[in-house]
């Protein structure tokens, strides 16, 4: 009984945390967007004359290479995770096929093949263009390591 | 107490559904709740290789499920006090894991 409660309290306070975040994002956004505040860029729109120093090419070719290594590392992923299933039939893998696959939808769904077709393209990110991809990158590989090394 | 079973609980599932060896690995424990034996015998109870059982034996040690007594290759494996008290807790993922 006391456990169920502090399961409850637990998963109350993940809840409050989560609409907090949301909140305070929301308003900070909207605030910065009103006010205008220099260096925090809300209106889509390129700066004066096109051009943002730092904003190299290089930078949105690895990003299409990591992000594709990424694809394939999920799909990689999501295969184990269905041939552990087929062996266990376990709840637990289950969920982890669901993570892997929703995932890499979200690295398909932002892959720059995705989106440029569609006539949409990032611009203006600079190194913020690959980093993101690139730790996702790390965090991947150690996932599928202890996956086929265990 | 309470937050350490549920991590055992949460181990127990990467170990045993959420990685390639998982299946070996309950077979495994399930002999060792049986009666104690050395990594040789496992393998030869399970009809596995010696080293893959080397293998898990390492895995499942480092995790805190299983512990050995003697020395490195002839050493005796046997489950540990916080996992025979928490066998119920093995039975209860075993089955909810249809037997394939």
């Amino acid at each position: 009984m006391e456990k169920q409660m502090n399961k409850r309290l637990e998963l109350g306070l993940i809840i409050v945390i989560l609409v907090a975040a949301a909140i305070l994002a929301a308003f900070w956004a909207l605030v910065l967007r009103n006010h205008q505040i220099p260096g925090f860029q809300q209106i889509r729109a390129p700066p004066h004359g096109g051009f943002i120093p730092g904003d190299y090419q290089y930078f949105y070719v690895a990003n299409a290479i990591i992000s594709t290594i990424n694809i394939a590392l999920l799909a990689i992923l999501a295969l184990i995770y269905v041939s552990i299933y087929i062996k266990t039939r376990s709840q637990f893998t289950i969920g982890l096929i669901i993570f892997a696959l929703v995932f890499l939808v979200q690295n398909v769904t932002s892959s720059p093949f995705i989106t440029s077709p569609f006539g949409f393209r990032a611009y203006g990110l600079g190194p913020f263009e690959f980093l993101p991809g690139m730790f996702e990158f790390v965090a991947l590989t150690i996932l599928l390591y202890l996956s086929i090394k265990y | 107490m309470s937050a350490n079973i549920r991590s055992l609980k949460y181990l127990l599932g990467w170990l045993i559904a959420g990685t390639r060896g998982g299946p070996t690995r309950a077979k495994i424990i399930k002999a060792l709740k049986e009666t104690p034996l050395n990594a040789n015998q496992l393998a030869t109870a399970l009809k596995m290789d010696y080293k893959t059982m080397r293998h898990h034996l390492e895995v499942l040690e480092k995790n805190k499920i299983i512990t050995s007594i003697g020395d490195r290759y002839g050493a005796t494996y046997f489950l540990t006090l916080t996992m025979e008290e928490n066998y119920v807790m093995f039975e209860e993922i075993m089955k909810k894991i249809g037997k394939k």
